[in-house]
């Protein structure tokens, strides 16, 4: 190992072992050993609020403040950025109450895989066990805390799995942004309101594809023309 | 295990010392009690392999999705899904060309996210992984370094042997888990505290937290004893006698269908026709309103997953008729069943008592030995469910403090990743689409200039022409 990733690692090492002996970390961990559910959903949407909250604010402020992009495009990528963050910050608590709750993670499995875990299956299974792998001396309170074990541990990962597909991929990916689009519109209006000129091109309802920009010439000639000659 | 190669391991000498002397007993049997970790996991591996296949790909999924492919599955999400619903979004009335420029903005934005979080909070989550197997947290509620994670294991000894394969890494890690365990359990009833040598170092935890351990164990336990009470009290009643009296009033005709389908299913030769059997005649009971009772028997008797099994099951019923074909009243069946089921109330209520001596002599002073014996026989794997408990504590609260670090690092991260995203963005689309980073006015002033250079060149051309014909 280098000397600079040694220091590195080391510094890194004291940072964390420090943060792991702040009151915060203490609570945390108490909470989490006692299995405090509510405690930790509202962690964990506490989360979600302030990484999506502070990305919103930063990305809106820079996307305004950035010249390099087209000064007609700047304030929808802007109001975008505004609708994307907030409605992504609804959605995800929206998702955390609903599809990532127990409750309703428990309902779907039961739904969809009771019939392999209910009294009838799991006689089934311990008598299967014991006869096709030959653990005769298997008992029934022993295979009962597996197979609930087994059970949880199933249940759990159907959780994540839904929680990945219907929250990250449909909702965050396909909803927010089907929304988010033409609620930009009124955010891009919201945010053009304090300015006292309009923007070089300002986006009306009615304003088409094929409108022209109306550029008054004497005589058919405009400097531009010249310009265009001489480049 | 020799000394040296523990010692290469990352442990001291000392701690090899211990190891290896205790190594030796590994296989006399004296490390027996440490099994049950391998012979559960692998009941749930053969319990798996029964399973049908939605469950198992399930649980394959499940094993395979980690910070990574999160990143990239979010990723994938942000970069080819979000722009085609900004873009061709029917319901903005802005123009297409922002739509567009503004739809790009996301695979930028997605591919940067990959990189930064990919490369930054996943070394993240390794980097204390690695610190908490290493016994590096001075508070020890997140050191796991007495029962190491499989995978930082295998991958010490896959630097100490790299000649070796899979397998033989596989059996290492197995033998160096089954001696760590077994030392947390024989260390528990010679200090009646967890404890093990960590980074040259003995740790133990206090007497505090090993209360915590003792009382959440018994908590449990005493949780698994009373579901079981309130099933035998409340729900079983009422299911066994209602299933024990019609076997008397019906036990003959009972008798009669259940081997009549004994011999119909003995003739089938495969698992499907007698599925498909079983399932046609638990149909025809249904919509001929038959009993509940004689379905609930044919369910439970589809309930078995192969032909042995359900033969074995049809056989058992049969003989559960003959049980209450003696009793001469519905009441005297109703204090059979309320016999049989007394004595697994009483079983279980001892062992509700022997739990309760156990929570409160774990208020006085600890001797596990002590608390062993007061629950040997209806709990004798009561030392290894304490540290079973330990283990599973410090593992949550590690999942705590990543939960709380994982937050602190992607805040850190937001402000590196906008700007970047700020700075690459515009320079990407002024390279590859150059017509749509223009501004709508550049773009019109660009077609008037076109439009009007034809139309001045045309003129001079006629112009020029209409000279040459006058000079003729």
């Amino acid at each position: 190992m280098s000397g600079i990733s040694r220091i590195t690692t080391n510094y890194l090492t004291q940072g964390l072992d420090r943060l792991s002996r702040t009151k915060s970390s203490e609570i945390i961990s108490k909470k989490y050993c006692a299995n405090d559910m509510k405690f930790i959903a509202g962690l964990g949407i506490a989360s979600i609020v302030l990484k999506d909250g502070l990305g919103c604010y930063l990305y809106v402020k820079q996307s305004l403040n950035n010249k390099k992009i087209p000064s007609d495009k700047r304030k929808f990528v802007a109001a975008l950025d505004m609708t994307n963050g907030g409605l992504m910050i609804l959605m995800q608590i929206l998702m955390f109450k609903t599809i990532s709750n127990p409750k309703i993670q428990d309902k779907f499995f039961n739904r969809l895989f009771q019939k392999y875990f209910d009294r009838t299956a799991r006689k089934g299974y311990q008598a299967l066990m014991k006869d096709k792998f030959n653990i005769q001396k298997l008992t029934g309170k022993d295979f009962n805390i597996t197979f609930e074990a087994f059970r949880k541990k199933c249940s759990g990962t159907l959780g994540v799995l839904t929680s990945l597909v219907a929250a990250t991929i449909i909702a965050k990916r396909v909803i927010v942004p089907f929304i988010a689009t033409p609620l930009a519109d009124y955010a891009k209006k919201y945010l053009s309101k304090d300015e006292k000129t309009p923007d070089d091109c300002h986006d009306s309802k009615n304003e088409t594809d094929n409108k022209a920009v109306n550029f008054s010439a004497k005589n058919g000639e405009t400097n531009l023309l010249k310009a265009a000659k001489r480049g | 295990m020799q000394i040296g190669e523990i010692a290469k391991n990352n442990f001291s000498v000392r701690q090899a010392k211990v190891l290896a002397r205790q190594a030796k007993f590994a296989n006399k049997g004296v490390y027996a009690e440490a099994d049950k970790f391998f012979t559960d996991n692998e009941m749930k591996k053969n319990l798996l392999s029964l399973m049908p296949k939605s469950v198992q790909t399930v649980d394959k999924l499940a094993s395979s999705i980690g910070e990574i492919q999160n990143i990239i599955i979010t990723a994938i999400g942000t970069g080819l899904i979000a722009p085609i619903f900004i873009k061709y979004n029917p319901l903005s009335k802005t123009d297409n060309d922002t739509k567009t420029y503004t739809a790009l903005r996301q695979p930028v934005s997605a591919a940067i996210a990959v990189v930064t979080q990919a490369t930054i909070v996943d070394r993240f989550n390794k980097f204390i992984s690695n610190m908490t197997n290493s016994g590096k947290f001075t508070d020890k509620r997140y050191d796991k370094s007495g029962f190491q994670d499989e995978k930082y294991i295998a991958e010490q000894l896959k630097k100490q042997y790299p000649n070796e394969g899979k397998d033989a890494i596989a059996a290492r890690v197995k033998e160096l888990r089954k001696t760590q365990l077994q030392n947390l359990m024989n260390s528990a009833r010679r200090h009646n505290t967890i404890q093990y040598v960590s980074d040259g170092k003995v740790v133990s935890l206090n007497p505090e937290d090993f209360k915590v351990v003792l009382d959440s164990t018994a908590k449990d336990m005493m949780k698994h004893v009373e579901a079981n009470l309130k099933r035998y009290k409340e729900i079983k009643p009422a299911m066994k006698i209602d299933r024990a009296v019609y076997l008397r009033n019906n036990g003959n005709e009972v008798k009669l269908t259940l081997e009549k389908l004994h011999e119909e299913i003995t003739q089938l030769k495969t698992e499907k026709e007698v599925a498909k059997l079983l399932k046609s005649k638990v149909q025809q009971l249904e919509s001929s309103n038959t009993h509940k009772e004689l379905i609930g028997i044919f369910n439970d008797i589809k309930g078995r997953p192969s032909k042995e099994l359900v033969l074995d099951k049809i056989k058992h019923n049969i003989e559960k008729v003959g049980n209450f074909a003696n009793c001469k009243t519905d009441e005297e069946v109703v204090k059979k069943i309320q016999d049989m089921l007394d004595v697994k109330i009483n079983k279980f209520e001892a062992e509700k008592i022997q739990i309760q001596k156990l929570q409160s002599s774990i208020n006085g002073k600890i001797n596990i030995r002590k608390l062993e014996r007061i629950v040997k026989d209806t709990s004798p794997d009561f030392v290894y469910n304490v540290v079973q408990k330990h283990i599973d504590r410090v593992s949550k609260s590690i999942n705590g403090f990543k939960q709380k670090t994982g937050l602190l690092i992607s805040l850190a991260i937001l402000p590196v990743s906008c700007a970047i995203l700020n700075y690459v963005y515009p320079k990407i689309m002024d390279a590859l689409f150059p017509n749509l980073s223009k501004t709508k006015k550049s773009k019109e002033k660009d077609k008037f200039v076109k439009s009007s250079v034809e139309t001045q060149t045309q003129a001079e051309t006629v112009k020029d022409k209409n000279t040459q014909e006058v000079s003729k």
